[in-house]
């Protein structure tokens, strides 16, 4: 999969998410490399979905500051592949893919800022490997 | 009214995460740093049990298999926060109570 850097320069793609009460549904994400985490989504987005809440946790933002948050756990889908994620619940308008995301779904991502364009590709280890996991 | 109800042990969000705070901090901080450092652990906070993962996901799914209706409250052993966040969502994520 491969596109053209968003206006914030972070590449935006399109995978599916679910919970214990929805069937699949495709939402745009960020990846956004700055966020150690999973997946980042926005309460109104997040509760359709019929996540599971899991757990309350604290964020570090860049400037050193903490911020608090909610976790739900809920199954996420890129190309056929299904695995459980993790979902914090943010306020903002957009839902962000974190580096542990990428790691967990083992993701080559290689960033061309010079032509404002990336690629995405899933290792073939993990297609090959795809059985979902879950607890819901 | 209390946010607990005390019959029935129920816990707001934001008592979850500020007795979970405060048991890693009395209890479990210096049991688990620094040789756990790295590793996430999730709280349970009326028993004061916890499961130690190698992943958020791995601890969390280890404590809801022993309390599959509770709410935990979950940390990221030797560091400030579970994760770190850049700049492009700040002051979109929190949710208030005093940590």
């Amino acid at each position: 999969m491969n596109g053209i850097l968003n206006p914030n320069q972070s590449p935006k793609i399109t995978i599916d998410l679910y919970g214990s009460l929805s069937k699949p549904q495709s939402f745009e994400v960020v990846i956004d490399t700055g966020f150690t985490g999973g997946i980042s989504m926005p309460l109104i987005k997040a509760l359709p979905l019929g996540l599971v809440l899991f757990s309350t946790a604290t964020f570090t933002l860049a400037d050193g500051s903490k911020e608090n948050t909610f976790l739900c756990l809920g199954m996420a889908r890129v190309n056929g592949i299904q695995k459980s994620v993790i979902i914090s619940l943010n306020k903002g308008n957009d839902i962000l893919i974190g580096t542990e995301f990428l790691s967990s779904f083992n993701i080559k991502l290689e960033l061309d800022y010079k032509n404002k364009t990336f690629d995405f590709n899933i290792s073939n280890e993990t297609l090959g490997n795809h059985q979902p996991k879950t607890i819901l | 009214m209390s946010e607990t109800d005390s019959q029935n042990n129920i816990l707001s969000p934001e008592q979850v995460a500020q007795k979970g705070e405060e048991i890693y901090k009395n209890k479990l901080k210096s049991i688990l740093e620094p040789k756990e450092n790295g590793k996430f652990i999730a709280i349970e906070v009326i028993s004061e049990n916890y499961f130690v993962g190698d992943s958020i996901l791995e601890a969390l799914e280890t404590a809801k298999k022993e309390y599959p209706d509770q709410l935990f409250h979950t940390i990221k052993i030797g560091y400030q926060g579970v994760f770190k966040m850049g700049s492009y969502i700040k002051g979109a994520l929190s949710y208030e109570w005093n940590s």
